[in-house]
């Protein structure tokens, strides 16, 4: 799974807002249009925001590996199981409107997660922390959102240590079912304890620093917001009404 | 116990395109306490990850006695090298200290004799039945140490053991491994510890930018002002009395301080 990269690109420059706001913008768009070819421009879009952030190959591979589970029960589901009329794609036949939804479905979770794991890779947690905090808001909800962002590379650095320390005390990795079964404890316990144990101290040491005292906090270095990102993500916002506003007039597809 | 000699041989090792060590040539004999400094980011800890597989070398090699290591498995390895990572703390995952400890030598189909001894070496005994995650974090981490201990190396491998720790735990590993070098097994510990440096090495190696810099006897090093000056270090405290005071001796730890104050018949060995 990704966490934030390094990186100079547009992206990552950006007020951190702003490539939340896109990534929530494709969200909501994907859910927005209802026919493949529309979803597969959402994709598009989303796959074309990965590479003006720099980070498509980073992005690319998490998001297949988590995808591609979920398009091939769709496809079993719809695809295979849909209903008539049928049609051939290659060496299967396949349900014609089964397979329209589960395109439609398909590409919203891949719209989802490439927009989602770009966010991720382009926002770097300490930015938005100076960004929400110089916006004002509650600094519960900021550690919740930071800590969200930044556990999956933590826990993934930690797994690979624990992992490193218990082979050098003689755990072997492989082997039978029953091997790999035995080895898991002295994995993931320490994964888990450690994290707990961390939680516990973070918590501690923020209380000591009178983090949860409240108030609004002088920010040092707030990112720059410049006017074109505010109109971006105005813009942004209007649009997605727009577009559910066409969905409803529609009726609602 | 059997020491083994390590030996890397114009090793090069990169993360990516970031070099950490270049060509890389040490070799540390069989017994022998050595301790690896360097600033941050030199290439020490790159250095014992290689010595016990958990990084492959680009070019060169890197043996442990007569295995080569590049071909072995972290887990093979253990049976020849005890690796204390910097982190330690955060591998414990047993109910009890004494269940911990007694990891590594089950792992390795060893008798359990040694768990018993390491604990009454580090001090553990009376916390042999406490949960690990009930201790605070740097008697996790000489927990940890036990663990390795317990294993019976004949290298041993440190990273900033000492961090964190009181003189007493700190007095506890010295003198476990001062036990295991006069027992003939290898020591190679990293660490920013002077005062620890002084009193559980015989020989002292500088790396920086990846390469070695200095290779010295501790003796020689931990009393030049200017090199360790160069490395952003300080003298350890007994070197910085005995240069003070003008000891006879060039003594480098307390003890030999202590001893030639009392007008003790003290005189340090030649220096290498």
């Amino acid at each position: 799974m990704t966490g934030s990269s390094s990186g100079g690109s547009p992206l990552h420059r950006a007020h951190p807002y702003t490539p939340l706001a896109l990534a929530g913008a494709l969200f909501l768009l994907a859910f927005a249009v209802s026919t493949p070819r529309a979803v597969g421009l959402v994709v598009v879009a989303g796959v074309v925001l990965a590479a003006v952030g720099g980070v498509l190959r980073h992005v690319l591979r998490p998001a297949l590996v988590l995808a591609l589970p979920t398009w091939g029960l769709l496809l079993v589901l719809h695809g295979l199981l849909g209903a008539d009329p049928r049609v051939v794609v290659g060496p299967l036949t396949l349900s014609e409107p089964g397979l329209a939804r589960a395109l439609v479905l398909g590409g919203r979770i891949a719209a989802i997660l490439v927009a989602f794991l770009t966010a991720l890779a382009t926002v770097s947690p300490p930015r938005l922390v100076e960004a929400m905090a110089a916006r004002g808001a509650p600094f519960g909800l900021i550690f919740l959102l930071v800590s969200t962002l930044t556990l999956v590379p933590r826990m993934r650095a930690r797994a690979a240590q624990v992992l490193a320390a218990q082979q050098c005390r003689g755990l072997r990795i492989g082997g039978s079912p029953l091997a790999r079964l035995r080895a898991l404890s002295p994995l993931v316990l320490p994964l888990v304890l450690g994290a707990l144990a961390e939680v516990d101290e973070q918590v501690l040491a923020l209380d000591a620093r009178g983090a949860v005292i409240g108030g609004r906090r002088t920010v040092l270095h707030p990112p720059p917001d410049s006017a074109l990102e505010r109109v971006l993500r105005w813009g942004l916002l209007l649009g997605i009404l727009a577009a559910y506003g066409a969905k409803l007039a529609r009726g609602g597809a | 116990m059997t020491g083994y000699e390590v030996r890397l041989d114009g090793v090069d090792f990169a993360y990516g395109a970031r070099e950490a060590l270049r060509d890389v040539t040490l070799r540390i004999e069989a017994g022998e306490a050595v301790a690896l400094l360097g600033p941050n980011g030199a290439g020490k800890t790159t250095l014992t990850r290689l010595v016990i597989g958990l990084a492959r070398p680009r070019a060169g090699l890197v043996r442990v006695g007569d295995w080569e290591v590049p071909g072995k498995r972290p887990d093979e390895m253990a049976r020849r090298v005890g690796y204390v990572f910097q982190h330690s703390d955060q591998q414990l995952f047993a109910r009890t200290v004494a269940a911990d400890v007694a990891f590594g030598p089950r792992q390795l189909g060893r008798a359990a004799d040694g768990v018993r001894a390491a604990l009454l070496e580090l001090g553990l005994e009376g916390l042999a039945a406490a949960h690990p995650y009930d201790l605070p974090a740097p008697m996790r981490k000489v927990v940890a140490l036990a663990g390795v201990l317990a294993m019976e190396p004949g290298v041993l491998v440190l990273d900033e053991p000492t961090t964190g720790l009181d003189r007493a735990g700190r007095d506890r590993v010295i003198r476990a491994l001062r036990r295991r070098h006069e027992a003939g097994v290898t020591v190679l510990s990293v660490s920013h510890d002077l005062a620890f440096v002084a009193e559980a090495a015989e020989r002292v190696v500088v790396l920086r930018d990846g390469r070695v810099v200095a290779d010295a006897s501790a003796r020689a090093l931990l009393r030049d002002e200017a090199a360790l000056a160069a490395l952003g270090l300080r003298l350890p405290p007994a070197a910085a009395l005995g240069l003070a005071l003008d000891l006879p001796g060039a003594p480098i730890r307390m003890a030999e301080c202590a001893a030639v104050l009392r007008g003790a018949r003290w005189t340090a060995p030649a220096v290498q």
